[in-house]
């Protein structure tokens, strides 16, 4: 393939309406299939044409990673519409020297981001989520120019992280990106099928390539998340099984750290940590038996990771593999689009990033890594005196210092540009010191510098330990580590890092010339921000507070009022809720936080809603052995034993036959009486209805198990929480089983009928709204007649009245009505108050037939 | 019932920087529509007098939309609240505050 058109013709003929790209918004899962990655690229060229986007024209991306910003890249691509695309947490001065630079004729940016200083500066702005709205209109364009499949054409320039002076472009073409795209193709382990959850920002080219790219070529799923961080991750990991996942390094620590701290809190550290000793001299699959709990929050499908954007801290990648799980960490640049070496799964080697990718060749200059392939960019956008300094005859200068083993592996030492030269002229390379320093279990990351002392140069050293807590004897630990180093490597000086992190750059690699310029001017490196854009570790309570109330947490006391005495007002609750979900997981109602709420009452709260984000829903009888219990239970037991009760359904006079159903639907009911549900089943089940699921009120579900497992095996129920905690969660699930082909029951007016009590109970408010977020068809069906056989006792309620209460009134039959397939409730622009009023008017009418 | 609001632009901007914290507060449409931080500082402090006169309460910041209609003219939706119709408000900017008033008739 030599040019995205045919890329775009491929993938779209070879998997047609197949699944490519996955969001869950709100409730329901929006997808997108291959037929529609094509129909919308070729709508956005049209919409390009009419707003006079031509060829070569550049185009700022600014925002989320979703389907919408894969789409766009794919169009920018496939029609020389060249493509900015920025990592959202650029700095603001950054972006607006790129903008300076590059004058983009239009900008994408993410609603959910303040974009308002790109409002000054580009004329024509847009929202990356509304693009479909935008080009829905649109037809499919076919003025499909020659000049459009060249392979040399500029489809796209990706900004370094320059930390200092301008930000340089990095122009690439299409023959650079689908070369690289082949040449890990060729390497990545062949599975069956792929899956993954695109987590690095689609800003960053290795999440074009591995993330996007490669997902569409292979014919596979990715999801994205709208909202990202290391609760949500995990938690959407167990949802959706996937095969491998795209890591920075960091995340590797964040997730080890969780690990951690959940075998300390369940008493099995020193389990584990006996597990890690014996781990290296035992086979994968023995490894694997042994950490099976974490394996399993990974999912059954899992594979391997990918580690992409610094280089990976080796003391936690060993942690990982002794867990047995795969860690593939590949070598490249942006100057180079993302690849030029990659850890085989067979044969791969902990430490080297492995051997160069087919097409690409590899030399030294004084030990300096040069690389040639297909995949060396045109160069900087607009800087010709750089881009001649490193691009030169078709070799890209790396910068990096590394060699060659004997079998072809390559191991990166260091950065020329960070080396250390000693007075005798030798050279020390920082990173190479700090791998060695990293190796320590004490220590979570390093930093080493050089500093003058009696006018010959020294090596310093920074370190962040692992556990805060303990008080480190750092003689003690220099001494250790200095008999790993050589001679020449030798460390005269550590420190512990005053601050939570080191600064980081967008890759999150320490960035060094800030702590470098810092220390050599002699500033505070104290002052310096912590983590990229000021991102640091948070780990507890106190440390959310502290930041959203701007305050030390040391003056912070458990019994302060969080608005009168640390005046955190209206704006400041909610950031300091949206925080403590982001950080710590835990969603907290914000009518229950109040001024006179005090910081040990929070805390208190954190700590009960950490029980709650245990509830988890059953679904086993969603699953093959609940799904055959059903069957057996409903038609062996239920089914004959409501029949026996007295209650017949008469078909002659229920329209049963004349509306056709079909899955994915709601059937809404009318409540009529106890067991009302089982004639309803016995219906559908008539109608050779399968896959029913039921909302129904929680308490029948939790937390009496035996009646619980009786309603979902036999009803397929779930919870239908009103306090509106859990209802996303449900309206998740049925979304995804509506999707599946299952049919949906709701009794909207959420009140039984009781003897001679009002038979026509008002919908619940929120009916319609549910109906609308789950966006699928509704037939109302009414059990007419059941009112007067098996109605609920009066004025108590089904659990407080005594067993021969319970039974039915008298013996009869009932008729089943069901209307037609409404969709009034899946307009965009409906009054939803009007559409409650109108379903409830139908089944009222329908009652009385 | 009269309520009154008063934000600061500047602090509205740092406490709603990321998306996790916006979605608490505005809707997918009213994003859309309000695209400005200015904007949307506005939508807030309408939500916050609407608290004031006991239509919402702190939290329920979703259940209650700021929409446009054709001519530009804000106005309140709600898909979980009934008789909002009866509401008046008005909202107004300078280069650091925001101020919005509501009133239920």
């Amino acid at each position: 393939m030599s040019n995205f058109i045919e890329f775009i013709d491929k993938i779209a003929s070879e998997n047609n309406d197949k699944l490519a790209m996955q969001i869950r918004r709100q409730v329901v899962m929006e997808k997108t299939t291959y037929s529609d990655i094509k129909s919308n690229v070729y709508k956005l060229l049209s919409f390009y044409n009419k707003n006079n986007i031509e060829f070569g024209d550049k185009i700022l991306i600014w925002g989320l990673n979703c389907p919408e910003y894969s789409t766009l890249l794919l169009s920018c691509f496939t029609f020389g519409r060249v493509s900015v695309p920025v990592d959202f947490k650029t700095t603001v001065e950054t972006v607006e020297k790129i903008i300076d630079q590059v004058q983009p004729k239009i900008a994408f940016v993410s609603k959910y981001l303040n974009a308002d200083f790109i409002y000054n500066r580009v004329e024509k702005v847009y929202f990356i989520e509304d693009i479909l709205d935008l080009i829905a209109d649109f037809d499919e364009s076919n003025e499909i120019k020659d000049e459009y499949k060249d392979e040399d054409n500029l489809i796209q320039i990706v900004f370094t992280s320059g930390s200092t002076g301008t930000p340089k472009g990095v122009m690439m073409s299409q023959k650079n990106i689908l070369s690289n795209l082949d040449m890990i193709d060729n390497s990545i382990p062949k599975l069956k099928e792929y899956k993954t959850i695109s987590i690095l920002p689609l800003s960053h080219v290795y999440e074009q390539i591995v993330g996007m790219l490669m997902i569409l070529k292979k014919g596979a799923e990715v999801l994205y998340l709208p909202q990202i961080n290391s609760f949500r991750l995990l938690e959407a990991i167990g949802e959706y099984n996937p095969t491998h996942l795209l890591f920075v390094p960091q995340l590797y620590s964040v997730f080890l750290d969780k690990i951690f701290l959940k075998a300390k809190t369940e008493g099995t550290y020193s389990k584990l940590e006996k597990g890690l000793k014996f781990a290296p001299y035992l086979p994968r699959f023995v490894r694997k038996l042994i950490f099976k709990k974490i394996h399993k929050r990974f999912g059954s499908n899992f594979k391997f990771f990918g580690s992409a954007g610094a280089p990976l801290n080796y003391r936690v990648a060993n942690i990982w593999e002794n867990f047995g799980f795969k860690i593939l960490e590949g070598y490249g640049a942006t100057e180079i689009v993302a690849a030029a070496t990659f850890n085989n799964f067979e044969d791969k080697r902990l430490g080297s990033v492995g051997k160069p990718l087919k097409g690409v060749e590899i030399k030294f200059e004084d030990k300096e890594i040069l690389v040639k392939s297909p995949s060396v960019t045109l160069g900087y956008y607009k800087n010709k005196e750089k881009t001649d300094e490193v691009f030169k005859d078709g070799w890209y200068k790396t910068g990096d210092i590394g060699h060659l083993d004997k079998d072809g592996y390559l191991y990166i030492e260091g950065r020329d540009a960070f080396k250390i030269v000693l007075g005798n002229g030798e050279n020390i390379y920082v990173e190479d010191i700090e791998q060695k320093i990293n190796k320590s279990n004490l220590i979570f990351d390093s930093f080493v510098y050089d500093y003058k002392e009696n006018d010959e140069v020294r090596i310093g050293s920074f370190i962040i330990q692992t556990d805060r807590t303990k008080t480190l004897n750092l003689e003690k630990l220099l001494n250790e580590i200095n008999s790993e180093l050589e001679s020449k490597q030798q460390i005269s000086k550590i420190e512990t890092w005053p601050g939570e992190d080191f600064p980081r750059t967008h890759t999150l690699r320490i960035n060094r010339r800030a702590i470098l310029k810092a220390l050599d001017t002699g500033d505070s490196v104290s002052k310096l921000e912590s983590g990229y854009g000021g991102a640091s570790k948070v780990s507890s309570l106190l440390d959310v507070i502290s930041a959203a109330a701007k305050m030390d947490p040391k003056n912070i006391n458990k019994n302060d009022t969080l608005f009168k005495t640390l005046r955190l007002d209206s704006l400041k609750r909610i950031e300091l809720l949206a925080s403590i979900e982001e950080y710590m997981g835990v969603r907290i109602e914000e009518a229950k936080v109040l001024p006179e709420t005090t910081v040990h009452e929070l805390e208190k709260m954190v700590k009960d809603g950490d029980k709650q984000k245990e509830l988890v829903l059953a679904n086993w009888q969603f699953k093959f052995f609940g799904r055959v219990f059903g069957w057996f239970f409903n038609r062996l037991l239920l089914f004959p034993l409501h029949r026996y009760a007295g209650i017949k359904i008469d078909n002659k006079n229920s329209n049963i036959n004349n509306i056709k159903l079909s899955g994915g639907r709601i059937i809404l009911i009318n409540h009529p009486g106890l067991l009302d549900l089982v004639a309803i089943m016995r219906y559908l089940n008539r109608r050779g209805v399968k896959k029913i699921a039921t909302l129904i009120y929680p308490p029948n579900l939790y937390p009496k198990k035996f009646r619980a497992r009786l309603f979902e095996g036999s009803l397929g129920a779930l919870p239908l929480f009103r306090d509106g905690t859990g209802t996303n969660k449900v309206l998740q699930i049925c979304s995804d089983l509506l999707d599946n082909g299952y049919y949906l029951v709701i009794a909207p007016q959420g009140k039984m009928k009781t003897v001679g009590g009002n038979s026509e109970h008002p919908f619940m408010p929120g009916a319609a709204y549910m109906l609308k977020l789950l966006g699928k068809p509704v037939n109302i069906v009414t059990v007419n007649g059941y009112h007067e056989l098996w109605p609920v006792p009066v004025d108590k309620h089904w659990e407080e009245a005594r067993i021969r209460e319970l039974g039915p009134m008298k013996k009869g039959s009932v008729t089943i009505q069901i209307s037609e397939e409404l969709t009034e409730h899946m307009d965009e622009k409906v009054d939803l108050e009007k559409i409650n009023k109108n379903y409830q008017e139908i089944m009222y009418n329908q009652e009385k037939i | 019932m009269i309520g009154i609001d008063i934000q600061d632009l500047e602090e509205f901007k740092n406490s709603f920087s990321n998306e996790i914290q916006i979605n608490k507060i505005l809707t997918a449409r009213e994003l859309s529509i309000h695209k400005t931080s200015e904007s949307r500082c506005g939508v807030f402090s309408v939500k916050e007098c609407l608290v004031k006169i006991g239509i919402i309460i702190p939290g329920e910041w979703l259940k209650v939309e700021v929409l446009k209609d054709e001519n530009g003219k804000p106005f309140i939706t709600s898909n979980l609240i009934k008789n909002i119709s009866n509401i008046e408000f008005s909202i107004s900017h300078s280069k650091e505050t925001c101020v919005a008033v509501a009133i239920k008739l």
